[in-house]
């Protein structure tokens, strides 16, 4: 624990009349990592970054981002802090530079920077054409990667961007993460919140799952899926005309191969990467005859439905 | 501090490119032709051998007409543009998602009301002072007398006065702003507010002088006219009365004597406190309630 | 020749019982003696073997009028003793500078140089004398005239003295010399310009002077002339003189009404005239008031470029 927390929070609590909304929060979150902020809708996500932000008051408990109090020292955090709100808004009178030239200057970028950044920025979330264009006449999906540009121009140590994915179609989706992960390459932490935990695992390198302002599970996406399930990334099921020890051997032999259950004719093997073409080699090998082959991929999806299903 | 002016900047660009404001010139300098047109029609009457501020006469001529500096600025045009400019300053920023982003940035939230209030003054500024340099160029032209140093210490407090009385509509409407979600609504509290007390002149013209007063002392618009008058009209009327009642008692026959600049001044300190501090009222309400406000973008 | 004096005899008889009788009926009759020999010429017929004679008679034989213009009288004639109608010629003496004419009746009907009486008819028949100045541009000199208007026709004479009152007549007129009655004047400063003033009347004028009068006058306005006085303007002259209008500098410009009169000391006539000035801005605030407003349009123009997106 050498390392630096960006984010850490005790026992962070915000309540709106009685309903409690962000109950007792502990959550840290260290330098470099794509943090995945999960949970369903109103699980107070978008409470705890606004806490974390300063944009509004914790009604007990802390909450520091790299060791400043939000409260306190609102400029110290909001100069280091990215943040892409959940509905984001531009001045749709303005253009797209004008926009993003705002941001700058209230940042307080020379000119000259400002205008190299941006147009770097304009053209590294493909809006390089439309920079001239007013926001007024943007789609949500161009609205949103100028929002990662808006974020980028400040070069901020944190950034956290609130439901990046929801509304945009499955291209833009993948378009956005990448873009998000681009950014996590260049040494910059980041808290992506989403309730559409499918489309955001991939990139996230921990997880949080929030339900009902309670943080209920942490970690790795792997570690997660290899506690709740024992196993590998994957689940090869594959059904076999007459398994033989001989055969779960080898399978168990290939390299990757963490485990292998067997019921009846159905193998079920649990390994890290995509290993059908072996596994399927290996029962040629063992001369049965392969009846049926699927790939199964784990991930966080069961753990959530699991811990949202009980919910 | 910079972070203001960034805003600042940013509103005043703001302004400058949007139809309001060309809107806003536009009534705000047909009013000023229309002002001098009037004058032109007055002023050759009202000008005696005893009148010793001719040049001033343009401000303050057809003091009883409609289209006067006197009913024009503190009835119409002042509110309309203060409100105008204020009456969506915060809430139009939540509305489109821009306030989240806006205070994400490093700075102060205060920055933001009074980087958007000082652009409205410059706004505001700029109308006022280009009316009445446009009045005070065609005046100069029509009639052909130059001011006195006197008259343009006069016409300078006015502007001054006129742009405090400005503010004040503003930072209500952008008090309003801040306090309601909708712009409509806001809109319609702001011209709410500008019709009652718009009433409240109207009915303090019919009760007893001792609630008159009181009205005249709290109404925006009442302490504004006052203190008008007593810039643009050195010997105004309101004089006469203690003149007339000299002349009763004594028997001589006085001309009231124009107050000089700096006694015009002190009549009219209370008023221009009172806008102040009415100003300043609404400030305090609006960042009391914007600075511990929680910011959602939904 | 008997027969003659006895009717002359009767005659007179008749008329002493008249006078008798008239004597009786109006005691006061004769204390107008004059009127009761004119009125005793009233009665011709009765009278028509009196003496052959022409009597001519006006009733305002005495006319006053200003010179230059003329004189009209009604003159009756009454041709009494004759038998026949009888033509008389008619003609009117005048002083030096005079003309006359004689017309019909009341007037109708050209000019006539006789006129033919009848001496039955028992009333008079008129004529009307017209005396007039002579040449129009020699006004007579103011005075009394006597106009002598005789008929004749053979021994037949009459005649009647008539007098003509000449009064002399006092008039002024005013112009300005450009024959416009617009001028500029720029506030504060002078601003000159000529009038004329004429003696129209019949008399000569002394010590003419001039005055002014604006309409609802602003104060600080001097209106001065030059010379300020006329000592002696004769008949049918002229006269310029410089009128200097200096409005005062706090004047709003526009036009203004400027009244200018001329009227002599004795007030005996009086003459004005309106002339519309138009006070003009001096040309230095003009062109600031302009400046100012090319200022502020400018400074517009500028905040719009500046600040104005696109
Ligand atoms: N101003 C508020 N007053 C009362 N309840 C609120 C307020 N803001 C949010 N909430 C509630 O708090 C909960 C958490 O909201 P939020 O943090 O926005 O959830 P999400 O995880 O979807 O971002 C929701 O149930 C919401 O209804
Ligand atoms: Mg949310």
């Amino acid at each position: 624990m050498s390392q630096q927390a960006v984010i850490e929070t005790e026992k962070l609590t915000k309540r709106y009349h009685d309903f409690v909304a962000v109950d007792k929060l502990n959550l840290r979150i260290d330098e470099g990592e794509v943090f995945g902020f999960l949970g369903p809708n109103g699980a107070g996500k978008t409470t705890t970054i606004l806490m974390l932000l300063g944009l509004t008051e914790p009604t007990s408990g802390t909450a520091r981002v790299y060791g400043y109090d939000p409260i306190r020292e609102p400029l110290k955090v909001k100069r280091i802090v990215g943040y892409m709100p959940e509905k984001i808004g531009f001045y749709d009178d303005l253009t797209a530079r004008e926009n993003l030239d705002y941001t700058a200057w209230l940042n307080g970028l020379s000119r000259e920077e400002a205008a190299r950044k941006m147009s770097e920025l304009l053209e590294m979330v493909g809006l390089a054409k439309d920079a001239e264009k007013k926001v007024g006449k943007f789609s949500h999906g161009m609205k949103q990667r100028l929002g990662i540009a808006d974020v980028m121009i400040k070069d901020p140590k944190v950034a956290f961007f609130d439901e990046p994915t929801s509304g945009i179609d499955p291209e833009g989706v993948d378009q956005i993460l990448s873009l998000i992960t681009d950014m996590a390459r260049k040494k910059m932490t980041v808290v992506l919140s989403s309730h559409q935990l499918h489309l955001v695992q991939k990139v996230c390198n921990r997880v949080g799952i929030l339900a009902k302002g309670h943080l209920v599970l942490e970690g790795s996406v792997e570690q997660l899926g290899r506690e709740s399930l024992g196993g590998g990334k994957f689940r090869i099921q594959l059904q076999v005309a007459d398994p033989a020890t001989k055969l779960i051997d080898a399978i168990k032999s290939i390299n990757g191969v963490i485990d292998v259950e067997s019921s009846n004719d159905l193998l079920l093997v649990s390994c890290n990467d995509d290993l059908r073409p072996q596994v399927a080699r290996a029962v040629v090998d063992s001369g049965s005859l392969l009846v049926q082959m699927k790939i199964e991929e784990y991930g966080l999806e069961e753990i959530y439905l699991k811990y949202f299903r009980e919910s | 501090m910079s972070r203001l002016f960034v805003v600042c900047w940013k509103e005043l660009a703001d302004h400058f490119s949007s139809w309001r404001f060309i809107i806003l010139s536009l009534l705000v300098y047909v009013a000023g032709v229309m002002i001098i047109r009037m004058a032109a029609q007055n002023i050759r009457s009202e000008v005696t051998d005893a009148t010793q501020f001719v040049f001033l006469k343009l401000f303050a001529s057809g003091e009883t007409s409609f289209l006067s500096f006197q009913t024009l600025f503190p009835f119409f045009i002042l509110p309309i543009v203060g409100i105008t400019l204020g009456f969506d300053a915060i809430n139009s920023e939540r509305a489109n998602g821009t306030l989240s982003r806006l205070l994400s940035q490093p700075l102060y939230r205060d920055s933001v009301i009074n980087g958007k209030f000082l652009a409205g003054i410059i706004t505001l500024s700029i109308l006022v002072l280009g009316i009445v340099a446009l009045v005070a160029g065609m005046g100069l032209y029509m009639i052909g007398v130059p001011p006195m140093a006197e008259e343009i210490f006069r016409l300078i407090g006015f502007v001054f006065i006129s742009i405090i009385y400005g503010a004040f509509w503003m930072s209500l409407a952008i008090l309003f702003s801040v306090f309601f979600r909708r712009i409509a609504t806001s809109a319609l509290a702001s011209i709410a507010m500008w019709i009652f007390f718009f009433l409240l002149v109207i009915v303090g013209a019919t009760v007893p002088i001792e609630q008159a007063i009181l009205i005249s002392r709290v109404s925006p618009i009442s302490l504004y006219g006052g203190a008008i008058q007593v810039m643009l009209i050195p010997n105004h009327p309101a004089l006469w009365a203690a003149i007339q009642q000299y002349r009763e008692l004594t028997g001589v026959l006085v001309e009231p004597n124009p107050l000089s600049f700096s006694q015009s001044l002190l009549i009219i300190w209370p008023q221009l406190t009172s806008l102040i501090a009415l100003t300043a009222l609404c400030f305090a309400v609006s960042y009391i309630r914007f600075m511990r406000e929680e910011i959602r973008s939904t | 020749m008997g027969k003659f004096k006895a009717v002359c005899y009767v005659a007179c008889l008749i008329l002493f019982m008249a006078l008798i009788g008239g004597l009786l009926a109006q005691p006061a009759a004769f204390a107008m003696s004059k009127d009761a020999v004119s009125t005793s010429s009233f009665v011709p017929s009765q009278a028509a073997s009196t003496e052959e004679q022409i009597k001519l008679d006006s009733k305002y034989p005495t006319i006053s009028s200003y010179a230059g213009s003329s004189f009209s009288y009604d003159v009756d004639l009454s041709y009494s003793g004759g038998k026949e109608p009888r033509t008389f010629d008619l003609g009117v003496t005048v002083p030096q500078g005079f003309t006359a004419s004689i017309a019909p009746g009341y007037g109708e009907g050209g000019e006539i140089r006789a006129i033919r009486l009848d001496p039955t008819k028992n009333y008079p028949d008129t004529i009307k004398v017209t005396v007039r100045p002579a040449y129009a541009y020699l006004v007579p000199e103011p005075g009394e005239y006597s106009v002598t208007v005789e008929a004749s026709s053979g021994t037949i004479k009459g005649s009647i003295q008539l007098k003509a009152v000449v009064t002399a007549q006092y008039n002024l007129s005013l112009d300005p010399a450009t024959g416009r009655f617009n001028t500029d004047a720029t506030a504060g400063s002078d601003n000159y310009f000529t009038i004329k003033v004429t003696n129209t009347g019949t008399a000569d004028l002394n010590n003419i002077v001039f005055s002014s009068d604006i309409r609802g006058m602003p104060s600080g306005w001097s209106v001065t002339f030059k010379p300020e006085k006329i000592d002696l303007l004769k008949i049918g002259d002229t006269r310029e003189a410089e009128v200097n209008i200096k409005p005062s500098p706090k004047t709003i410009a526009g036009d203004y009404i400027i009244s200018i009169s001329a009227e002599p000391d004795a007030k005996i006539a009086f003459a004005s005239m309106e002339m519309r000035t138009t006070v003009l801005t001096p040309t230095i605030w003009g062109w600031v008031g302009v400046g100012i407003v090319v200022l502020v349009i400018m400074g517009l123009a500028v905040m719009f470029m500046r600040l104005g997106r696109r």
